[in-house]
């Protein structure tokens, strides 16, 4: 028990704790996948310049940025229940629903979407105004409609641009999954903070979490390597 | 028939055109001529509103678009009669050579996928590009990107083929096999607007001269005339300016 760190510990640990990544996993891409679709929705906002949707979605961003995820987090966690209870209170198909309904995961990945998404915002639109003008101009020229110019021209074009920055996106969001522990749910810290406090070798956990959140990490970084190649292809002048 | 009557656009106190009256005939290849900054590009661009006009009218066909008041139909019915060609070529870098001319007929048309390959393929063969119907633009040369720009445009089936200086950012070498290519596009009986710097170019295919500068028509007419016998000063000097820098270039 004296010795500086127990090998065997740390290593009888890692499955025990690598048994949550799935939760780590799903946290971490529904996260982005909402995040993406608000982050797409509030740069459209900006580069259109749509009138009033366009300052709440700057005030969104603004405050997304201007603030702590885990102040984020315990917003949604507190504040939605709140909201929920003055609604069931006020309007009658509200009223068989109780707060304890919900799994602390749901809290936990709409905290994330949301701060995803105010970050993708500024991440989608860098990218959609980095693609040429005259790719828009002959979309319009040709009689594509907003949607199909979007979807066909330059939202591929702009994925490719943006890539690099979902990659790291992505990579942030595994980590601060971390965080989803302070409002209950368990996934890989929250269990390793469990056998670490049952073990009493909380150093020899970490040490194990840290492990397993770095290969997770080594593994999309070689992910989004090989997309970026694939989705590039058109971009390379001779073929391989 | 395209006819423009005062056509007027500002770029803030920036006056570009300055009440344009121009008429194009269906089947007719009129060429703009004109030194930098004389309007040529904006008044294509006006055709088909990639850029808004500020005043006057366009006609085209039956149909008459206010230029400040123009609807959203108005705009969708010019696009779909006329066709732009850029300096840049613009081809959709994520599309290949093949891509690039079906997506409109599909997307816009609403032609059958294997219809559109067909309709593709032909303009593509004549335009020369048969060989490359699967290459990426960024694979092309200039000259072969502006071909399958021209196939684009064409496949369309535009009653205007409009050329915004089709030429400028090719190499010199290059320079011939898309002149051969408007060429044979012309000579079809495509009606076009072309605005180039290519005079002899010009002088060979237009049926018409427009000369513009400072964003108002200084002289107009059979190309013949205006290249033999221009009455205004201005065209003079203009037509003049091309002789030297050609003759010292040799």
């Amino acid at each position: 028990m004296n010795q500086f760190i127990d090998v065997g510990y740390m290593l009888k640990s890692i499955p025990s704790i690598a048994s949550y990544l799935p939760v780590t996993f799903w946290l971490a891409v529904a996260s982005m996948a909402f995040g993406l679709a608000i982050g797409l929705g509030a740069a459209l906002v900006r580069v259109y310049r749509t009138p009033v949707v366009r300052q709440v979605a700057l005030v969104y961003i603004s405050f997304i940025r201007g603030t702590p995820l885990l102040v984020q987090l315990y917003l949604v966690y507190y504040g939605l229940p709140k909201l929920i209870n003055l609604a069931s209170r006020r309007w009658t198909f509200m009223a068989g629903f109780s707060v304890n309904m919900i799994p602390p995961e749901l809290f936990a990945v709409l905290a994330f979407s949301l701060n995803m998404g105010g970050y993708l915002a500024e991440t989608l639109r860098a990218a959609i105004e980095a693609v040429d003008r005259g790719q828009f101009e002959a979309a319009n020229s040709i009689g594509l409609s907003r949607t199909a110019t979007l979807r066909l021209v330059v939202l591929p074009q702009a994925a490719l641009i943006a890539l690099p920055n979902l990659g790291n996106a992505l990579i942030g969001m595994v980590k601060d999954t971390s965080l989803a522990f302070m409002i209950m749910v368990i996934e890989i810290m929250g269990q390793a903070k469990i056998i670490g406090a049952r073990g009493l070798r909380i150093f020899e956990v970490y040490i194990a979490v840290s492990l397993i959140y770095w290969a997770t990490c080594i593994v999309l970084e070689q992910g989004f390597r090989l997309l970026e190649k694939r989705l590039g292809a058109f971009e390379r002048r001779v073929a391989e | 028939m395209i006819r423009l009557t005062g056509l007027r656009k500002n770029f803030g106190k920036l006056e570009v055109l300055k009440g344009i009256d121009l008429e194009v005939e269906n089947g007719e290849v009129l060429a703009l001529l004109g030194p930098s900054g004389s309007g040529k590009s904006t008044l294509l661009r006006c055709i088909n509103y990639l850029e808004h006009p500020t005043g006057g009218t366009i006609e085209l066909g039956d149909l008459r678009v206010d230029a400040v008041a123009a609807s959203k139909a108005d705009i969708r019915a010019l696009r779909a009669s006329t066709a732009m060609v850029f300096q840049q070529y613009n081809l959709f870098k994520n599309r290949t050579a093949l891509e690039n001319v079906t997506i409109g007929l599909t997307a816009v048309r609403g032609i059958e996928k294997r219809r559109a390959r067909e309709i593709a393929e032909h303009y593509l063969s004549k335009v020369g590009m048969s060989h490359k119907l699967d290459s990426y633009p960024r694979r092309l040369s200039g000259g072969e990107q502006q071909r399958v720009a021209i196939a684009r445009a064409l496949a369309l089936g535009p009653q205007f083929l409009l050329l915004d200086e089709p030429t400028s950012a090719l190499d010199r070498e290059l320079v011939a096999e898309v002149l051969e290519t408007i060429r044979a596009v012309a000579e079809e009986g495509n009606a076009m607007i072309l605005v180039t710097h290519e005079l002899g170019f010009a002088r060979e295919v237009a049926h018409r001269v427009v000369l513009m500068d400072k964003g108002v028509v200084v002289e107009e007419g059979p190309t013949a005339e205006i290249f033999t016998n221009p009455k205004e000063e201005r065209t003079v000097k203009f037509l003049g300016s091309f002789v030297r820098p050609f003759v010292y270039a040799i």
